[in-house]
């Protein structure tokens, strides 16, 4: 079980949730392997989201499952084989779809958060 | 091996195990993160550590790649499969469509079997076996008297009979009757006047069906009383006919019979299955003043059909126990009318199939037979090639393919044209069913029923995938045991033989089922000439047959009758080809019995004794003009008139029962069942002529003259010089002119009706006819191809043989000398079966017995010579062979 330092199970799906869309996000350029995947997340929130690495897996395994990503092996660049992965046409609507979902809850939230100031 | 990878990019990809592929993922992302972090300067072991704290949980990562990597795994393996079947597929029909000879053989002969069983399934289930259209069918029983005194048990009931029935009997639900006879009625009221068929039938006899009306409703309790029963149903198609299904026809009114009447409702299209004929329905009401049988209390004739639906919970043994005790009951109290009277009790669909249901048995029969000839004949030609293909096959094995897939790929050979063949035999079948209906007999019950739907579509599907799977077995089994060794040299003498054995042991039998069926189809053939050659008793040639209805202005005396009957016998004679013309109470040729008791003059016997005989009123001359002979006295002539004495003539078989060693002619006889009636003397004694139908054979009967006493009504026969067709029209507008107001007379041609009379007969001698001819070629195809495969095997010996002396007429004769003994053997294997078999349908015969010596010979010589013509062709290629040839050729 992955341990985030928190004990809620809703704190739980919600971090879920968020890697899914992550990893969702990483993949909608190019198809990279595993370690490419967490480096991009790293890179991206410029550390912020400390996540496990290894955690990324099941989140691909339930992505795999749901149709929204698939994989195959490769040659990566210092020729070594690796198992790159990809998003499906399925996979790239619910990106949009998930991504719209957030943008409206963050202005939810933020606008909620703006009024408490004023 | 594996075979090569469908497709993807970086494809060459290593086969690996799915543990070993989620094991070696996450330790490549380790292994990444261990270099960036060296790169960042940490020391190896530093890296590794902080690489692992960085990763997390590994093992819940490789329990999630492992799990992938599965998944993938299944999903290629199904890729594969599918794209291996496709290939198979191509490669079989590639296979198929390279042998054209064998493939449209084949399926020729599939399409042939599968077409009859389409056929006759979609006829046995559709009469035979369909439950019949009405809710909970198999409640429905049918009723009859059985008249156990003079052997006849489905006799009519009485109405006094059925009314005691329904009121004692506690095991239906509903106990209705109808009259047997529809009656032949004038309706009016829209548009003209037009002949309608009417059912006559008591509203407990529709509740039993419960058939739910198209329109309107059904009959009420009331309006099966005298006084309220001016109610009418319409059948559903005269609905369609005559009204153009217009549901504003209820609570119309209409004239039928010269009776006004209200149409109630519309019954639905599922009565035709209990008579396909009438157009109305009308209540059955007790009304004497139509005919003294159908009053209420009358016990002594019958008249009635009952249909009853079973009390839930009560079986057909019950009900019937219950019957036969109230008759037994009504024997007791009622003797003069019911002795010696039971009941038989059927269900109700045995009951309105029980006379085809042999024919249709025999069908079936017939029909296994084929498919069974059709089956092996499928099956030797598919291990010839599978013998040819065996050395392929090895090949193929040594190349590496899995015997499984060898497997599938020689069963996709046979499954492939086995689908062809179920949809041809299909499409066939649905053409063919129109034809045959054509052909049967106006008599085929529940005809409406049959068609090529779906249970009998899926059916046969499902049996040409079995056929396919049974028939390929052996090569097969041949494709699953091919080894590289094979390859090696001849396969081994023993083996060949042993195959051929088989092959030959096959078409013996289908030698066999193939005589079976020409005897069967020879023994209806002959039974329907038999039908046909049978003397009816009179000249059945250029007579036409048609009715006459005395005006109601002349029906007032019977002088003003006679007088009217003799102008429209002139008027009729007048017409130009006419040659005579007659008058008969009933045509011959119309199955429709009148019989009355007959009391001898000095022979006192008890009425419900007396000989029972088909009466008939003639006109003076119906004898002459119909070519009757008259084998003792006179006929009737111009001076048998209403006040001469009452005369009567007999036939032959009337003299034969009643009056044998004695002379009939002075005797005097009581007819009438009015014990008031004069007796009659009769005259003469004329030749027997079959009413009821070429194959039935002759009753007694009476006949008196109507000139002495006649009726209102009659049928009229006329006689044409030359060609009868041409007369139809003339005759039908003069018979119009002298009865106006009537409905347009029918007018038939009596060789029609001889013809109808035996066209039961001659449907079956038809169907099991190109039952027959489809086995006779089959089994030539069979014979054929087994001999001929043979012989090309058989290249070396013969080679060898002729090598070392022997001439062409020498190996000709061996080949037909084992040709011979496959025959032989086949046929009387075949032979013995026959006599067996055609013993279960010979209740269809005529004028032959099932073992008939002439048939047997001509069948069995038939097919002898058949297959040795068809062994002719390879035997002949044998002895042609030059034997260089065969000894340098490997």
């Amino acid at each position: 079980m992955p341990s985030y330092g928190s004990d809620a199970v809703s704190d739980l799906n919600v971090i879920q949730g968020t890697l899914h869309m992550l990893v969702l996000r990483a993949l909608a350029g190019e198809s990279r392997h595993g370690y490419q995947i967490a480096r991009w997340i790293r890179r991206r929130t410029a550390g912020e989201l400390d996540i496990e690495e290894g955690a990324l897996y099941p989140a691909l395994h339930r992505l795999s499952r749901r149709g929204w990503v698939t994989s195959e092996w490769g040659t990566s660049e210092n020729n070594r084989r690796a198992k790159y992965y990809r998003l499906t046409a399925k996979g790239r609507r619910q990106l949009r779809e998930e991504t719209e979902q957030w943008r409206r809850y963050a202005a939810a939230v933020g606008a909620v958060l703006a009024e408490e100031e004023s | 091996m594996s075979p090569p990878d469908p497709g993807g990019p970086g494809a060459d990809r290593p086969w690996m195990e799915p543990d070993e592929e989620g094991e070696r993922e996450v330790g490549l992302h380790l292994d990444y993160l261990v270099e960036e972090l060296m790169a960042e300067g940490r020391t190896e072991e530093e890296a590794r550590l902080e690489a692992r704290r960085r990763f997390g949980d590994v093992e819940t990562a490789r329990r999630a790649t492992r799990a992938m990597a599965r998944r993938r795994n299944a999903r290629e393996e199904r890729m594969r499969m599918w794209t291996g079947l496709h290939h198979d597929v191509r490669q079989a029909l590639r296979r198929l469509i390279s042998e054209p000879g064998y493939t449209v053989t084949v399926i020729a002969t599939l399409t042939l079997g599968l077409g009859a069983v389409a056929l006759v399934g979609a006829l046995v289930w559709g009469v035979l076996l369909r439950p019949l259209p009405f809710s909970d069918p198999d409640r429905l029983v049918a009723v009859w008297q059985d008249n156990r005194r003079e052997g006849r048990p489905e006799d009519l009931v009485s109405p006094a009979n059925y009314t005691d029935f329904r009121a004692s009997a506690g095991s239906f639900e509903e106990l209705g009757a109808r009259l047997f006879f529809a009656a032949s009625l004038v309706l009016e009221g829209e548009g003209s006047p037009e002949s309608v068929l009417v059912q006559r039938a008591t509203p407990s006899f529709l509740r039993a069906l419960r058939p739910s009306p198209s329109a309107g409703r059904l009959f009420t309790e009331e309006e099966g009383e005298l006084g309220r029963d001016g109610v009418v149903l319409l059948t559903h198609a005269f609905w369609q006919e005559r009204f153009d299904a217009d549901p504003a026809v209820v609570g119309r009114s209409l004239t039928v019979g010269g009776r006004e009447v209200t149409v109630v409702g519309v019954l639905p299209p599922s009565m035709r299955s209990i008579n396909p004929d009438v157009e109305l329905w009308v209540p059955l009401a007790w009304d004497p003043s139509v005919h003294f049988t159908m009053a209420p209390d009358q016990r002594r004739i019958g008249i009635l059909q009952l249909v009853g639906r079973l009390e839930p919970g009560v079986e057909l043994d019950g009900a019937r126990s219950e019957l036969e005790a109230l008759a037994a009951g009504l024997a007791r109290e009622f003797p003069e009318a019911n002795d010696g009277k039971g009941v038989t009790v059927r269900g109700l669909r045995d009951e309105l199939v029980r006379g085809v249901r042999p024919a249709l048995l025999v069908f079936a029969g017939a029909l296994v037979l084929l498919l069974l000839i059709a089956a092996v004949n499928v099956t030797t030609l598919q291990m010839a090639r599978s013998n040819v293909r065996g050395a392929a096959f090895a090949v193929r094995r040594v190349l590496g393919a899995g015997r499984l897939r060898l497997a599938r790929l020689s069963s996709l050979e046979s499954i492939i044209p086995a689908v062809v063949a179920a949809i041809l035999s299909l499409v066939l079948a649905r053409f063919a069913l129109q034809t045959i209906l054509g052909l049967a007999p106006a008599s085929l019950p529940r005809e409406h029923e049959v068609g090529i739907d779906a249970p009998i579509a899926m059916a046969v599907v499902l049996l040409a995938l079995f056929l396919a799977i049974l028939t390929g077995l052996p090569s097969a089994l041949t494709s699953l045991r091919a080894s590289p060794t094979d390859l090696e040299g001849a396969r081994g003498a023993s083996a060949g033989r042993r195959a051929q054995r088989v092959r030959s042991t096959l078409v013996a039998a289908e030698l066999a089922l193939s005589l079976t069926l020409l005897v069967g189809a020879g023994l209806l053939i002959r039974s329907f000439q038999a039908a046909t050659a049978e003397d009816p008793g009179f000249r059945h040639e250029a007579l036409l047959s048609s009715y006459l209805d005395v005006p109601d202005s002349r029906r007032g005396t019977t002088d003003e009758m006679l007088v009217w009957y003799r102008e429209a016998l002139g008027e009729i004679e007048d017409l130009p080809g006419v040659a005579g013309a007659g008058l008969t109470s009933r045509v011959p040729l119309q199955a429709r019995s009148v019989l009355t008791r007959l009391a001898v003059e000095g022979r006192p016997v008890p009425e419900q004794e007396r000989p029972e005989v088909e009466f008939r009123r003639v006109w003076p001359g119906y004898f002459e003009l119909m070519g009757v002979p008259i084998v003792e006295g006179r006929a009737f002539g111009p001076d048998d008139g209403p006040a001469a004495e009452p005369v009567a003539v007999i036939n032959e078989a009337a003299r034969r029962e009643l009056f044998a060693g004695t002379d009939p002619i002075g005797r005097m006889v009581h007819w009438s069942a009015d014990p008031d009636a004069p007796f009659v003397r009769i005259v003469g004694v004329v030749g027997d002529v079959r009413h009821f139908g070429l194959d039935r054979p002759p009753v007694p009967e009476l006949y008196i003259a109507s000139s002495q006493a006649p009726s209102t009504a009659t049928s009229v026969v006329v006689r044409a010089e030359g060609d009868a067709v041409s007369l139809v029209t003339p005759l039908r507008a003069r018979l119009a002119a002298l009865m106006p107001g009537s409905p347009a007379p029918e007018v038939d041609l009596v060789v029609e009706l001889a013809r109808a009379s035996i066209a039961d007969r001659r449907f079956n001698a038809v169907i099991l006819g190109v039952f027959a001819t489809a086995a006779l070629l089959l089994a030539l195809v069979g014979t054929y191809g087994v001999f001929s495969y043979w012989v090309s095997n058989q290249r070396r010996e013969v080679g060898i043989r002729m090598a070392m002396g022997a001439g062409p007429a020498e190996i000709l004769r061996l080949v037909l000398l084992k040709s011979a003994r496959t025959v032989v053997v086949g046929l009387a294997i075949g032979a013995v079966g026959a006599v067996v078999l055609t013993r279960a349908g010979a209740s269809l015969l005529y004028g032959i017995t099932p073992t008939d010596p002439l048939i047997f010979l001509s069948a069995f010589g038939l097919l002898a010579a058949a297959a040795l013509a068809a062994s002719w062709l390879p035997a002949r290629r044998a002895a042609a062979v030059e034997p260089v040839e065969t000894l340098t050729t490997e």
